[in-house]
């Protein structure tokens, strides 16, 4: 074999099952509780390639207590473990990217959905959370391992809040999102 | 020559910015344009605005007044609702931003030009004696507004989505096909990516329980344009909705309205290489019986067997249903092991697509090769079966048993 293929070879067998690293995660930046802090962080995740964990962790938080007293990554994990928010042995790295399964694992729990029978039988499953947020229609036709970008993240993010608050796209602009009367109990597909 | 090239350069410039000579003095639009300000009338959550680009963030408040090049962003479970008058009243909702790009009447007309990034937009114009020119802008998507209430969402992974509640809107996607739609007080949505309101409707209704990209876009429309197919396809049978005229049943007993599905799930307990196979078994109480190799595929009240699953390496499923409707009383089913060492099962029962009892579980071995439970479909009650063990308790015999007398006053 040629050195040029071999290195080819070796360059993709150690590359290729590495999951996809996110660079100085935003977090180490911008991490207050804060209003500027926090839309800050929201808003230059939507600019971000790829969302990592403790990205994710940490939006997660902001969305459910308004606010993210843990200092840290380990803490993050350890607070969404306390809730049952993460699957059963997690224990990725902050940097790695967020997979669609983990991430669908925890909006299940937030919306409280059950979901169809095997879910229900392995509640904490990626595999069957994914199929759920897909069936639901907040996430897109997804595999567990797949990751969100920045953008496609607050995108999700949003559709949960629809699906919890209701459907605004169905009132006209005088009503503010808290002012709808009776919240849809899924989104109007998008 | 020298002349003549300036001649055309100035021309050309001038066409570059939309002026063609002789045609000043027909549209003064620059002389008469008249900024308008918006106000901010709600506030939920946290959200803030900058005046302009090289302006700080600072948070929103109601009767705060903002001109042109005004920028707003949102939080999660935020809001902020601000009026252009006369009459335009814009909400951005949750995790977006805007900017006021242009708010302004310009020779007798309205022009409003918001862009969004990322986020959802809901515009309403009460038409007043205005003429109104709106434009939301948005990556990948325009959503042109005249006198109508309509929302552009704009949400990736999702394609970017118009929805008007009344009144007409214009909406072309990042193809450049513009695409009016919407109507007189009734919802009409686009996508981006659909040739019309319609198309989107179709596929909204349509739930393909298969592998997503299982199927190529042909035969995906060749689905969706059956008629007989409702919200989910199971092999031409509706579940969650009686597409297909309901056959009435004889009258034999009181019957319920909706669907009423039976399903077992299983998965091999051990990690010997002989896949399980499970069969499952229904009787109504009519007496007919579903499930198994020798029942038939379906009986006269309308239930049926969809298939006989053999089991693979990951899981096995069998499923009994009425689609439109069913008898009402006492049903007993029933999963059995019918080869393999050992496998761990699920059964559920949903009415209308709901789960009716909690999932009965368990595992069945050759010396323990069968469950039976009951369930009161009238009160929505179950039970499991006191026998449990190897004899069988479903065989031919029962597919004959007597069927209840007709009685009358039931339909």
């Amino acid at each position: 074999m040629k050195p040029l293929t071999t290195s080819l070879v070796l360059f993709l067998a150690m590359a290729g099952c590495q999951s996809a690293k996110v660079a100085n995660p935003l977090t180490q930046q911008i991490a207050g509780n804060d209003p500027q802090s926090q839309l800050d962080f929201w808003h230059t995740l939507a600019g971000r390639a790829v969302t990592s964990n403790d990205e994710a962790f940490h939006a997660l938080l902001l969305y459910m207590d308004g606010q993210d007293p843990a200092g840290s990554y380990e803490q993050r994990v350890e607070a969404l473990k306390g809730r049952k928010m993460l699957p059963p042995g997690f224990n990725a790295p902050a940097d790695h990217a967020v997979t669609r399964g983990d991430l669908a694992v925890a909006i299940a729990r937030i919306l409280e959905v059950r979901g169809g029978l095997m879910l229900r039988l392995v509640p904490r499953s990626p595999r069957y959370a994914t199929r759920e947020m897909v069936f639901i229609e907040l996430y897109p036709p997804s595999a567990p391992h797949q990751t969100f970008s920045g953008t496609e993240f607050l995108g999700i993010m949003g559709r949960v809040e629809d699906f919890q608050r209701g459907d605004a796209s169905a009132e006209p602009a005088v009503v503010l999102p808290s002012e709808i009367k009776a919240p849809a109990t899924r989104p109007a597909a998008q | 020559m020298l002349c003549r090239s300036a001649v055309i350069a100035m021309v050309l410039v001038a066409a570059e910015c939309g002026v063609v000579p002789g045609s000043q003095a027909a549209e003064p639009v620059a002389a008469t344009s008249q900024p308008i300000q918006a106000t901010i009338t709600g506030v939920e959550g946290i959200v803030q605005v900058r005046l302009a680009e090289d302006q700080p963030w600072q948070l929103a408040r109601v009767d705060m007044v903002v001109g042109e090049g005004a920028e707003f962003r949102t939080g999660p479970k935020s809001a902020v609702r601000f009026v252009i008058p006369p009459g335009q009243t814009v909400t951005l909702d949750r995790l977006g931003t805007v900017k006021v790009l242009e708010a302004a009447r310009s020779a007798g007309k309205i022009k409003t030009d918001l862009g969004m990034q990322y986020g959802r937009v809901r515009y309403d114009i009460e038409a007043a004696g205005e003429e109104y020119d709106s434009t939301i802008r948005s990556p990948g998507a325009t959503l042109a507004v005249r006198g109508t209430k309509v929302s552009l969402t704009n949400s990736a992974p999702f394609a970017p989505v118009a929805t008007s509640l009344t009144g007409k809107a214009r909406f072309r996607d990042r193809t450049g096909q513009a695409r009016d739609f919407g109507g007189r007080d009734r919802r009409s949505d686009i996508e981006s990516g659909k040739n019309g309101a319609a198309e989107t409707a179709l596929t909204r209704t349509f739930i393909d329980p298969t592998l997503p990209g299982a199927r190529n876009g042909d035969e995906q429309m060749a689905i969706l344009m059956r008629p007989s197919v409702g919200p989910m396809s199971t092999g031409g049978l509706s579940l969650l909705g009686p597409t297909v005229p309901p056959v009435p049943l004889p009258p034999t007993g009181p019957i319920g309205q909706g669907s009423l599905l039976f399903q077992l799930v299983w998965v091999p307990s051990d990690d010997t290489l002989a896949t399980p196979d499970l069969d499952l078994f229904v009787l109504s109480p009519r007496g007919e019986r579903l499930g198994g190799k020798d029942a038939p595929a379906s009986v006269a009240s309308g239930g049926r067997y969809l298939k006989d699953d053999r089991g693979g390496a990951a899981f096995g499923r069998e499923t009994v249903v009425w689609a439109s409707s069913f008898p009402l009383g006492k049903y007993t089913y029933e999963a059995k092991l019918a080869s393999g060492v050992s496998a761990e099962f699920a059964l559920v029962v949903l009415k209308d697509g709901k789960v009716l009892t909690s999932p009965q579980a368990g595992t069945l071995t050759p010396s323990d090769n069968r469950a039976s439970y009951q369930v009161d479909v009238s009160k929505g009650t179950a039970e499991m079966n006191p026998a449990r063990g190897n004899a069988p308790k479903f065989d031919k015999s029962q597919s004959r048993q007597p069927v209840a007398r007709p009685r009358r006053g039931h339909n």
